[in-house]
């Protein structure tokens, strides 16, 4: 496949995603968790903890995501290895790293204070070790980019 | 140091640069940094080309000379 074409089809995908996020963050959570809340109204205390704890986790995923598709159009331009990708996977990783965070403070926080279930712990462990994996597979890649980047010009240097 | 004497083999064979950038397949800007000794290495592949064309060793083309 081209490269023109796999930047199209990432930034669909991206896309795609963005889409997703906003319709999970604005239209699924609330509505589950309300539902839950419903069947189960001892849990009522939790929600609006849970809910605004999820919901800060949002914007660092579509900050995420438009750097995605900066990086994705660069790729559809032959300029894989820029300065510019660096920086967008390194703050990349430092979004996914700073989301982590979050939710893992935010989940001892909400123990310290009794807002907390099993399920809800396993499932943002789960989450935390995602977000670390994201992370670290993209500040990889910005290191690997930076240091093919470095070859490049070496290899420019010899005509 | 190295120093590239394309200049005087050209000269010699009565060549242009655009002859010997056409030859190379590499832009003038690249053929003027090789032949100012401003590049940081030459590609066996590029010797070759070079040789081939002015008809020369690679001797003719890279000399060494003690720095003072």
């Amino acid at each position: 496949m081209e490269q023109k074409k796999i930047s199209v089809w990432l930034k669909a995908v991206v896309v795609g995603f963005g889409i997703c996020g906003i319709l999970f963050y604005a239209v699924i959570l609330p509505k589950m968790a309300g539902g839950l809340v419903e069947r189960l109204p001892e849990l009522q205390r939790l929600y609006l903890p849970w809910l605004i704890l999820a919901l800060l986790t949002a914007p660092a995923c579509f900050g995420a995501l438009v750097l995605a598709y900066i990086i994705f159009d660069h790729i559809g331009r032959d300029q894989s290895f820029v300065k510019e990708n660096v920086r967008a996977l390194t703050l990349i990783a430092y979004l996914a790293f700073a989301d982590t965070g979050l939710l893992f403070a935010g989940n001892v926080i909400y123990l310290i204070l009794g807002l907390s279930l099993l399920p809800l712990m396993e499932l943002s462990a789960l989450l935390c070790f995602i977000g670390a994996a994201i992370g670290a597979a993209a500040y990889a890649l910005a290191r690997l980019t930076e240091k093919a980047i470095e070859l490049r010009t070496e290899n420019e240097a010899y005509i | 140091m190295i120093i590239i004497n394309i200049d005087v083999m050209l000269a010699k064979r009565k060549m242009s640069v655009t002859e010997l950038s056409d030859h190379l397949g590499i832009t003038m800007a690249n053929v003027s940094i090789l032949k100012n000794g401003k590049a940081k290495g030459i590609k066996f592949q590029t010797l070759d080309k070079i040789c081939e064309l002015l008809d020369c060793q690679p001797s003719d083309i890279l000399e060494y000379r003690k720095d003072k």
